[in-house]
Formats: structure tokens, sequence, C-alpha cells
């Protein structure tokens, strides 16, 4: 019954800009795949392109084997969460729901029951003739919901639909958006610039930047081995270390930095040596140990700053060379800044990537990224 | 920052005191005079007056005309306002620039002048006839719809405009809601847009319905009497023997107050604001092909139509006198009317009135407007709320009745026999002097455009702009005179000259107040001119491609200076 979207070679061009180039994607049938990345790097004109509400410069569109691509947005049986949620002021909410229901040509008492046990499985039970403007931000952000759903849609594309709510309603209703959509078994296509939001429900992340697909895999392979620093950093805190390669082995390498050697273990980006890499330590695989650490993976340094972040603390300890390292410890345990300390990692816990020039708004990202919701600029 | 300074209790005192005296004084006097028993002095209280409209068949005739004129009007601007309005707002087409102005351009020429390029084509002997070889007496027969269709094609741009604004307001995911939902666009545009078009419809068309419920100028020139504004106009030299005229004026006022009302609070202001704002600006879907220049087709069909009477009015101004008679275009052409209405005595007279009263009653309004807007934007004086409406009403008072509300004023204390300023206005007596009132009435009439336009200047420009100038010591006075009125100048100026604009062509109170030929404004000596035989009517049209080319220009300026925002002053 699900579907699988084929989004083949797909260009959005305006004038001389270029919103999404050379996109191409498979999106698997029945789950969840978050498009995940910064304002203005096409994922909503990518959407929106799914949906048929813009038309790709070039560039093929398939749910399952139907071309969809020239095919009018009210023809490809769609469900769709705005980030507005776009509810009509002028209709009770019953009606909102029912409109998709009435336009499938469903009779009257039909509509108005399956309406119902919708609006019913969103908990408004109750709230059918209420006009939208007598509803809470996180009830509007329901019945766009219950009327994305109702209609038994092949596809599911939910446009930032939670960046509205504040950080309660947003946790609840990612709970409600996760057991629906997995209730229905819809294919779910989910756009956000959250990786908080992307981390907790996707089953695939495609992260895009400028236009184009960085990476693609399951939150985990995105979260643990990133294929590019911008990638590393957009998912959450992390250590960006410039080193150059002494040695390399098929599965291992050895890096020089300021701080001192690094071992790596090798998966995808193989270097040569004598390459200036970039390499990507999260503060949480960092540990404080006692005498050498882990196979000679070792920092010597003294703490610098130490923050409480409730069962945690966010460390910055200044390392050997000047840098500092982001150490995110569990426990309560108190550090005084300055006392000398030794950390160390595992190497497989260390990603080696291409050198690449670190960005700024990657970086604004990264430092707020993990531990809260980042504030979208636009 | 707001603040509260006895000096603005003192201004908000006068401001409300003028606008007392100058816009509720009149309309009391008229509503008085609808009850009073004596017509001389306007005390006692009958309803005798307000029965006998209802009773006489011919003012009831009269008042029903005036509605159904009214309604059939604003259904058929909003017919063809609605749909282009729509269209504008949401899609490109070819030339879609030129079209958007053009389709405009109907709105600046008066029904009153074009209605006399009506005639010239509809008539007996015009031009269709001459056409198709008939001698139909369409305007004969119909004169109800020449005034219907006369002024639906003059006022559909003020629907237009304020659907095109409320459809850029509409956030575009409500219509791609229901295209995801399997709406199609038949379907979107009755379930989706046009209930959330109705706040903009209603405003657009309360105006439209008000307007022609009280036009004068129109019904006059196609000889159509059976309604309450002509009857009123024909009322006027009795001001002094009968309260008939007053009566009549009350029903209107009363009629046009409950228009007003409907149109801004009962119908359509309930839910139709949206609960979240807008992520997205609504963007212009480009219509391919042949959709495109349909609609390119549609647009120059409707512009074509509105301007066919002013085109009459060109035309026969480039007629020999006696030249177009029964033929499809003029036998002979010349240049020699514009020359002749120039000189002649009664044409270059009224321009030079409607030029003098037009630029007085800008400049008084450009006056009031700065210090009306202020009051309402800067301060928090209590009862600036209460200025604010005063400052609106003039569009829910029909400009007849204020009118008459002036006849009456200059017939009342303190301008009667024996009364401190007896002489210094007067309208209907063998000496008139109804300048400064026809000043006074064409700059209150169109206070509520200059007040937008300032309010609209002031909310611009940050306060810390002011206090910065009373900061390095400037005294109110010269952060008015120094700061604010150069900071809104765009604004003030526009404001300004659409107050000039539309005074140079002003109907009800050019007819009514003007008794004598030398105080005659540019529309009263066309009217004049129409009635006379020989070459009155081409000089009429003379004077009209003057004072079209006149009110071209200066809007040509306004909307230069103001944009797209030009729209913003003809809604309520």
């Amino acid at each position: 019954m699900a579907i699988e979207i084929g989004i083949e070679g797909i260009h959005k061009t305006i004038g001389t800009t270029k919103i999404v180039q050379d996109v191409s994607l498979r999106v698997p049938a029945g789950a969840m795949t978050f498009v995940l990345g910064p304002s203005g790097c096409g994922k909503t004109t990518l959407l929106r392109m799914v949906a048929g509400l813009t038309d790709p410069t070039a560039g093929r569109i398939r749910f399952g084997d139907r071309d969809v691509t020239d095919v009018p947005t009210r023809q490809r049986n769609l469900g769709m969460v705005f980030q507005s949620y776009a509810l009509w002021p002028h209709m009770s909410v019953l009606d909102n729901v029912a409109f998709g229901l009435r336009m499938r040509k469903v009779s009257k008492p039909d509509r108005t029951r399956r309406a119902e046990a919708m609006l019913d499985s969103v908990g408004l039970t109750g709230l059918a003739a209420r006009k939208p403007a007598q509803l809470s931000g996180g009830q509007q952000q329901r019945v766009a919901l219950a009327r994305a759903l109702v209609v038994e849609p092949e596809v599911l594309l939910l446009d930032e639909p939670l960046s509205n709510l504040d950080a309660n309603l947003r946790v609840q209703l990612r709970e409600l958006i996760r057991r629906l959509c997995a209730e229905t078994g819809v294919t779910a296509i989910y756009v956000t610039h959250d990786q908080e939001e992307a981390m907790a429900l996707a089953d695939e992340i495609v992260v895009m930047r400028q236009g184009r697909i960085q990476q693609a895999g399951s939150p985990t392979e995105i979260y643990s081995r990133p294929t590019s620093a911008g990638v590393a950093q957009f998912l959450g805190e992390t250590n960006l270390i410039e080193a150059k390669v002494a040695s390399v082995t098929t599965d291992e390498a050895v890096l020089e930095a300021a701080s001192g050697a690094i071992r790596a273990h090798l998966e995808g980006f193989q270097p040569v040596e004598n390459d200036r890499v970039l390499v990507s330590i999260r503060p949480e695989s960092i540990q404080f140990a006692e005498g050498t650490g882990a196979a000679g993976n070792t920092f010597e340094g003294k703490i610098a700053t130490s923050t409480r972040r409730g069962l945690w603390s966010r460390l910055s300890v200044e390392v050997k060379g000047g840098a500092r390292l982001i150490v995110h410890e569990p426990g309560a345990k108190v550090h005084e800044p300055g006392a000398p300390c030794t950390l160390t990692v595992d190497p497989a816990e260390v990603v080696v990537l291409p050198h690449a020039k670190v960005e700024a708004d990657v970086v604004a990202h990264a430092s707020d990224g993990r531990n809260g919701h980042a504030p979208d600029p636009a | 920052m707001r603040r509260t300074r006895p000096e603005h209790y003192l201004l908000l005192m006068l401001l409300l005191g003028g606008l007392g005296a100058l816009l509720l004084y009149p309309i009391w006097l008229t509503v008085r005079g609808g009850f009073a028993t004596n017509v001389v002095t306007g005390e006692g209280f009958t309803l005798q007056h307000l029965l006998l409209v209802f009773e006489d068949p011919a003012l009831r005739a009269g008042v029903v005309n005036a509605l159904l004129i009214a309604v059939a009007t604003t259904t058929l601007s909003a017919l063809i306002g609605v749909p282009l309005g729509v269209l504008s707002a949401r899609h490109t087409y070819p030339f879609k620039r030129l079209w958007d102005a053009a389709i405009l351009v109907p709105l600046i020429l008066p029904p009153f002048v074009g209605a006399i390029g009506f005639k010239a084509i509809l008539g007996r002997t015009g031009a269709l006839n001459a056409l198709l070889g008939t001698e139909m007496d369409i305007l004969g027969t119909a004169r109800f719809w020449g005034v219907v269709v006369a002024l639906a094609l003059h006022l559909y741009p003020i629907i237009y405009l304020n659907v095109t604004a409320s459809c850029v307001n509409i956030d575009p995911a409500m219509d791609e809601a229901a295209r995801i939902a399997g709406a199609g666009p038949v379907r979107r545009f009755f379930s989706i847009t046009l209930p959330m078009l109705r706040p903009g419809l209603f405003a657009g068309s309360s105006i439209v319905l008000i307007w022609s419920f009280t036009e004068l100028g129109t019904p006059l020139v196609f000889d159509y009497y059976t309604v309450s504004s002509v009857q009123i106009f024909h009322g006027i030299k009795e001001m002094n023997v009968s309260a008939q005229p007053y009566a009549l004026t009350v029903v209107l006022l009363f009629i046009a107050i409950m228009m007003y009302l409907l149109g801004k609070y009962a119908l359509g202001r309930e839910q139709a604001t949206s609960t979240t704002r807008a992520f997205r600006g609504a963007e212009e879907m480009p219509l391919r092909g042949a959709a495109g220049w349909l609609v390119g087709a549609l647009f120059a069909l409707v512009t074509l139509f509105a301007l066919l009477p002013h085109v009459g009015v060109v035309v026969m101004a480039l007629a020999r006198p006696e030249s177009w008679y029964q033929t499809l275009l003029p036998a002979a052409l010349t240049l020699e009317n514009f020359e002749a209405a120039l000189q002649h005595p009664l044409v270059f007279g009224s321009i030079r009135n409607s030029l003098m009263l037009s630029i007085a009653a800008a400049l008084l309004n450009m006056g009031l407007g700065v210090a009306i807007g202020y009051i309402i934007v800067r301060t928090t004086v209590r009862g600036r709320h209460a200025l604010d409406s005063l400052a609106m009403l003039p569009l829910a008072v029909p400009g007849l009745v204020m009118a008459f509300g002036y006849v009456a004023m200059s017939l009342r204390w303190p301008f009667s026999k024996g009364a401190p300023l007896e002489g210094a206005v007067d309208v209907v007596g063998s000496t008139p002097n109804p300048i400064p009132l026809l000043i006074v009435a064409y700059a209150v009439r169109r206070l509520p455009y200059i007040v937008r336009a300032t309010v609209a200047g002031l909310q611009q420009v940050s306060v810390e702009v002011e206090e910065a100038a009373t900061v390095f010591g400037a005294s109110t006075m010269t952060k008015v005179r120094r700061i604010i009125v150069p900071m809104i100048a765009g604004n003030l100026i526009a404001g300004g000259l659409l107050v000039f604009a539309f005074s140079m062509l002003e109907v009800s109170d050019s007819l009514i107040l003007a008794q004598q030929e030398r105080h005659y404004p540019i529309t009263k000596a066309i009217y004049t001119l129409t009635e006379r035989l020989g070459d009155g009517t081409v000089l009429a049209c003379a004077l009209g491609v003057w004072a079209m080319l006149l009110l071209a220009v200066s809007l040509a300026a306004v909307s230069s200076l103001l944009g797209r925002r030009f729209g913003a002053i003809f809604r309520v």
C-alpha cells in the first residue's frame, strides 16, 4: 500500500539563482524521511516540488511506478502540513478536516464520521464546531495534522510543522506525529532545520546545503559517521581539529595535530600521507582518563570553563597548542577551572574528514544545535 | 513612546471644535430641519415631513430608485472588480503592468463627464445608431441602466483595489492546502478565496454602495429625475420655505449610515483573519500562452468599455459644432473648441474658480492632516479615537448630504439675519458668497484620504527621530516643521494632490453650493453647458477634456508618490 518516492535529478532555478541543484533521492515506502538543512538550503522548495506546488526546472518525480512530474497537485493524493498550518479561518474545524474528503466525493455522513474519528485520534474530541481562531497553537497544529491524514494520503508532506510551538508542545506533537505515521504506514517527507526533531523521529535523514544533498543515511550513521565538516557541525556540537596525516593503513590513520598525535579508525574517506584533514570528535566521546588513555589517544590540558547542564556538564578544556576541546561529561562531578586533566578518546569515535573551510553559519548552528532548538534565522 | 501634554489637549480641542462646527453642525442642522415644525427657524418637532417622504409617491419612488441604482451598481462593480482583482493579485500575464494601471484609469474620470459621452454614443442620433443604421432610443427607455452602467464602469476600480489588497494578505498556503486536498480552481475560488476576501470585498462594496446611492451628477446628465439626489437638488431653492428637502436628506443620510455600518461591522469582519501569519508573500503565478493573452484581453476589454464614454467626450470635443449628428464619427474635426472653451467667460471663470478652490482645499487639508495624524499616532490624549472617527465620518456621509447641510448652515446662526456673521457666507440669497463654504466642503469631503495618508506616513517614521530633535533643543513647532513634515512629505503631497484632483471634479457640492455663474466651478459649468443648446455640449466636452487632463496629471503624480500603497486610500 505504501509507495516509494523517487526524485531523479531535480533542479530548480529562478532567474540565475540555483535553489535546488541535481537532487536525486529515493524516499523509502512507509518510512519517515527527514530533509534537514539550514534556512535557504532549498529543502522547502524540494518539498513543494514533490507536492507539485512548484514546478521543477528539470528532473522527474515518481510516486511508486507513477511519474507525477506533470500531474496537478490535486491529483497526487497528498496530505500536507504547512508551516503556517494554513487552516481556513472561515471554516469550522470539522469543515477544515472534512474538506479533502468532500473533494474526494465522500458522502456527508461518511466524511463527518471519518473527520470526527480523525479528530479523536489527534486528541481534539469535542472541538469540531470551533473556528480555527478559537484554538491554541498546539490545537491548530493537531487540526492541520488531522486534515492531512484523514484523506489517507499515499504521501504525507510536513513543512517545518512544529516551528511555531514552544518546546513542550513540540515534544508532545512529535510523539503524536510518530504514532500516527507508524499506524497509517504513510510515506512521509518531513522538512526541518531542527536536528533534534530529525534525530528523534527520522528513519532516514537527508542533509541539504546550498541546494545540494550533502549526505543521506540513518540518523546514527549521519551523526557518528558524517562525511563532511558541514554535516558534522550541523548535527549537534562537535570538536573540529585541523591535522596532518602522518601515516595511513587500510583502516587506521595516525594524525598530527597541535595537541599531539591522534589515532583514528578510517571508514569511507581515505586520506593519503601528508594530507591536511579535519578531525571531528563528538564532545560525549571524550572521557577523562586516569593515567594514559586507550591506545595513546590522549590530550593533556587544563579545565578552562565548566557549566552544569542538569545531569551532565559541558566543559571546555584548553589542550596543548592552545585549542579548546568541548567535553560533555555525565554525572555531577565538579571541576575547578585551571585544574590539569588528561582526556582520552576511542579511535573508533574519531572521524577523519576532508579539509574544508569551516563556515560561520554552520558554527552558529552547531554551538546551539544539540542542547536546544536552533532559532531559524529567517 | 507616546506622550500626553497639555498642548496636545489644546490641539485636540481645537480640532474637535473645528470639525464639530464644519462637519457635525451642518449635519445636525439638516437632521433638525427634517423634524422642525417651523421651517424658517428650524424649531419645534414633528414627524410630519418624514412621513410625507414615504407618502408622496414621487419621493417614495425616488428613494426606491436610489436604492436600486446603488444595489445594481455595486453588484455590477463587484462582477467586474472581483475577478480582475483576483487575477491581478495571483497571476502574471503579458503586459501585466500596463493592464494593471489601465484598469484604474476609469476611477479618475468622473462618470458625470462620461455620461455626456454615453449620450453621444448611445443617444437616438448617436454613433451606435449611426453604425447600426437604427434609431433606437436606448437612453430614453433605459435611463436607469444608463446610470447604473456609467456608475459601475466608474466605480469598479474601488472594488478591484480592495480585492487585490486583500488577496495579497491571504497566506498562499491557504490556497495550496486546498490544492493538496484535491480542490480544482473553481472550487478553490468559491470555497477558499472568496470567503477570505470578504472583509476587503465588503469594505469596497460599502463605499460603492453609498457613492452610487447618493450620486447626483450622473442621473442629472442622463435626465433621470425620479431619484432622491436629483429631487433634493431641485429642492434647494425652496429650502427657505419647505421642510421637504430636509426630510428627504435625512432619509438618505440614515440609509447611507446604515450601509456604512453594515459594511463595517455586520458583514464579513468576524473570523476573517488568518490564525497565523503567512510565511511567504503571495507569489504571482505566470499564466502562460493562451490563458495569459485571454486575461490580458479581458483587462483590455473592461478598460475599453469603461473609457468609451470618455473617448466619446474627447471626440465630441474635437467635433465641429453640429458636425456629429447621426454619424459614427464627426464629419469634421477641429481643435478650435479647446481654444473657444478657454475664451468662453463661463469656462475660463470656472477653471479659475476650480483651481483656486481646489488648491485652497488641498492646503487646508494638508494642515489638518498633519495635526490630526499627529494626535492619532503620536499622543495618548483621551479623545483621539473620537477625532479619528470624526475624520473618517465623511466616508459614511454622502457629499450630497454635506452640501445640503452647508446650505442649511448658511441660513442659520451665525450666518442668519441679525446674527454676528450675517452675509459672511450665503448660497441661496440674492448676493451669494459661497466661496468659503465651497472650500470647506471640498476639504471636509476628502479629509479621510489625507488623514489616512498622514497616519500611514507617521507610523513609518520612528519616534526616536523626533525625540532626537527634542534632545537637540527643537520646540514642538520646529520639530513639526523641520522633522515631521519633511519626513512624511511624500504621503502629505500625495494626499494633497488627491484632494486637489477630486476637488477639481467634485459634483454635489459644486452643483448645490454655487448658484451664480461667476462662482461656478468646472463641474457646474459643464452641467450648465450641456443644458444649453447650440455649441453648449461641444464646449462642455472641451472643458471636460481640459479637466480630465488636469486630473490625469495630478493623479499620475499621486500614484508615482504612493506606488502600490495607492489602493490603501480607497479602503474603509
